[in-house]
């Protein structure tokens, strides 16, 4: 798969003189891909998403999107879209539709056109009953919604979204993540949120990643994450229970491989099960 | 200080010159922040932070205004923009009559304006640390507010002479609907400016204290050393 | 006016169903400029009160709650009285008259803010300005981000004691509150800026389903309102002229 993103060793400071540094692995993104960022307050994940929809700009080290260095966040057009971690702070339209059509008007889309735009993404979204309503008298669930729905009416390659479950009641977040699925495997947009909940990860992501105090420490698929007992101690990161009674039973010289599908783990125990009840 | 005085107090020339004179400086003032997109996203919060501050209960009846804060950070041109905005919606709520939105853009903005350019002047003169910078809001908004205090004095003592007498025959005040104000000027001032006065040192002590806080946690939104 | 005066008053125009609600944002406005000019020039007391009665039957009839816009227009309604005071001197008459006025005035306001969203409005601004429409449209915005924000602090603030004790440490304490919300407004305004600029913002926004159709079936609402009030204000100079 084509590398989209390339980050490596940024350093950055604010104007308040506060410096913050995203070093040790590099950080690179693929088309199509799934990635999730886990870290913990404070451990540089704004600031790594900030650099790539160039928001920030490093004063030492690489950052590449789609070939080049971002000049500006309008420069990534069509290539880069973000869901910031508070999404109020991005819808911006006094009703939803409105808010949806927000992008494709000020990169110059005609008005026939936005509106096809926009009546697409509601259809597709089944946004229909919120199309009319104002932004901030919905629920957290909904907006969330409607903030991914203006991130993808620009057809990016890429979205990123900060802290994509915070603030969510478990059923939102299921509905996030599948509505996320959904986008990468229909629109074959790669996707890529930070997180601290670590149960969403196996499920959700091709790759991983864990920042913990400005430092890139882990790369690479979920189940390895979460059977590397030192990575996980390090940046201070439980395993998902499942994956962790399954990796206790594995050590205690079970037949049984990690994973976080109830319904894998019960393939793999009910037999074990069963011939112990015979 | 926001003029409260209600639709239909205030003579009609008086307060069509202050929309005239309110919009000739606003459309100035849009031709000099053309392409300051940065500076428009930071009018529209002081925007919404004036209309915030001033619904804060005080336990005193007086509320804040942040008008000088307001042209300490937009500096005079967004800061007058901001200034009628925020009128407007004040107004639309009762809070001064719709006709005068004109005149208290003009008001409220010397105090942005005096706030800015005092503020300016005394950094230049004494420093800009944290003590100092803070000071200086302080003074800068006392002073503001004062002024702008006297200004709608003397906005009503001078709604009560009949422009007409200086060109013609006398007309009598009730055939002109509106055509002067009949205000006693000392009773106005009785009620008005020692409210308008106690709240002036009370907003600058605000500001100041505000601006010292602003200071120790973000310093790169006011000016200063720290 | 409260901060939750604002939200209210931003409930009841966008979730309301009236024809006044329904009517054109332009020609509410122009009723509502010609109405207000009919207060302004009114100086009989009878014409006063009857347009009182008028701009509270409008309010009714648009559904809105009687008793709480009237509540609002208490304090336009105090400001008013003293200027009334200050006049009591030359004329009773005029002084109540000035009263009159004011609670009208007020309340004329109240009844097109309440049934025309602030979102609906600034079509109508961009046609004058640009740069006063993108102020207004962003500072709506801003203004329920910061609401939220600073119900919240301020009602820890008051369960802190905040506003308790002497006049100086209530004014450093509120000084301090005043601070971290300033701080956390600008903050929350770099965020929505940063935000903005990746949805590709250049100067321009939305508001094709806001904006509605210039004239509507239902503008006869706002156009007797300001019918009435030009009867009303003949009536007052007819009354005034023969007494």
């Amino acid at each position: 798969m084509k590398e989209i993103v390339r980050v490596n060793c940024i350093k950055h400071r604010y104007p308040d003189a506060v410096e913050v540094s995203v070093c040790g692995l590099a950080f690179e993104i693929h088309e199509g891909e799934k990635t999730v960022i886990l870290g913990s307050n404070g451990s540089g994940k704004t600031t790594l998403l900030w650099h790539i929809v160039g928001i920030l700009k490093p004063e030492e080290g690489e950052v590449q999107v789609f070939g080049a260095a971002p000049k500006s966040p309008e420069s990534l057009h069509g290539k880069v879209a973000m869901v910031f971690q508070n999404v109020d702070h991005q819808l911006i339209g006094p009703t939803v539709w409105d808010d949806i059509a927000f992008s494709p008007l000020n990169f110059g889309h005609g008005k026939e056109e936005v509106k096809a735009i926009v009546d697409a993404i509601i259809k597709e979204m089944r946004l229909e009953p919120l199309a009319r309503r104002v932004p901030h008298y919905l629920s957290g669930g909904e907006k969330k919604k409607v903030a991914i729905a203006g991130a993808i009416a620009t057809h990016p390659k890429l979205l990123i979204l900060d802290e994509a479950l915070a603030g969510l009641d478990p059923k939102s977040q299921k509905e996030t993540l599948d509505l996320l699925l959904k986008i990468n495997e229909e629109r074959g947009i790669a996707i890529v949120f930070t997180t601290h909940d670590v149960s969403v990860i196996p499920g959700f992501a091709d790759t991983a990643y864990v920042l913990s105090r400005g430092e890139l420490i882990f790369k690479g698929k979920p189940l390895e994450l979460f059977t590397n007992p030192e990575i996980l101690d390090r940046a201070n990161i439980e395993s998902p229970p499942l994956i962790e009674l399954l990796g206790a039973l594995k050590e205690r010289g079970l037949p049984v491989s990690p994973t976080n599908s109830p319904r894998e783990a019960l393939s793999q125990l009910l037999p074990l099960l069963n011939t112990k009840e015979h | 200080m926001h003029i409260h005085i209600p639709d239909g107090v205030l003579p009609v020339w008086l307060w069509v010159l202050g929309y005239i004179v309110s919009i000739i400086l606003v459309a100035f003032a849009i031709r000099r922040v053309r392409g300051e997109e940065r500076k428009g996203i930071l009018a529209a919060v002081m925007v919404a932070v004036m209309l915030v501050v001033q619904s804060i209960p005080l336990g005193v009846p007086y509320h804040i205004n942040l008008s000088a804060l307001t042209g300490i950070m937009l500096g005079p041109w967004w800061s007058i923009i901001a200034i009628l905005v925020t009128n407007a919606v004040q107004a639309s709520f009762g809070h001064g009559g719709v006709t005068i939105i004109g005149l208290n853009t003009i008001v409220v903005w010397s105090e942005a304006l005096i706030g800015y350019y005092l503020f300016t002047i005394i950094q230049k003169v004494v420093g800009r640390s944290r003590a100092k910078s803070s000071l200086a809001a302080g003074f800068s908004t006392l002073v503001a507010l004062i002024f702008s205090a006297f200004l709608v004095v003397g906005i009503v003592a001078v709604s009560g002479i009949d422009p007409t007498q200086a060109l013609g025959p006398h007309l009598h005040e009730q055939s002109l609907p509106g055509g002067v104000a009949q205000i006693s000027l000392e009773v106005f001032m009785i009620l008005v400016l020692p409210i308008a006065i106690a709240g002036a040192f009370i907003e600058s002590l605000i500001t100041g204290l505000l601006v010292a806080y602003v200071i120790r946690v973000k310093p790169s939104l006011v000016s200063s050393e720290d | 006016m409260s901060l939750s005066t604002i939200y209210l008053v931003d409930y009841y125009a966008n979730s309301l169903d009236s024809p006044m609600h329904r009517a054109s944002v332009t020609v509410k406005m122009i009723s509502t400029i010609m109405a207000l000019g009919c207060i302004i020039l009114n100086t009989s007391l009878l014409s006063l009160v009857l347009q009182l009665f008028l701009i509270i039957g409008f309010q009714a009839a648009s559904r809105l709650p009687i008793r709480r816009l009237l509540l609002w227009a208490i304090y336009p309604t105090f400001f008013g009285a003293l200027f009334a005071l200050s006049q009591a001197q030359y004329s009773i008459e005029l002084s109540v008259q000035t009263l009159l006025r004011a609670v009208d005035a007020a309340l004329l306001m109240l009844l097109l803010i309440n049934t025309t969203p602030y979102a609906k409005i600034i079509p109508l601004i961009r046609k004058f300005s640009k740069t006063i429409s993108n102020l207004a449209f962003f500072s709506y915005r801003f203004f329920f981000l910061f609401i939220d924000e600073s119900e919240k602090r301020l009602t820890a603030f008051r369960v802190r004691g905040g506003l308790l004790g002497p006049l100086g440490t209530k004014i450093r304490n509120i000084a301090k509150l005043i601070g971290l919300l300033f701080v956390s407004y600008i903050e929350s305004g770099e965020e929505v800026y940063h935000a903005v600029k990746t949805r590709g913002y250049r100067g321009m926004f939305s508001t094709e389903t806001v904006a509605g159709r210039e004239m509507t079936r239902n503008d006869y609402v706002p156009i007797l309102l300001a019918l009435f009030s030009v009867v009303i204000l003949v009536v007052g100079i007819v009354g005034r002229g023969l007494s």
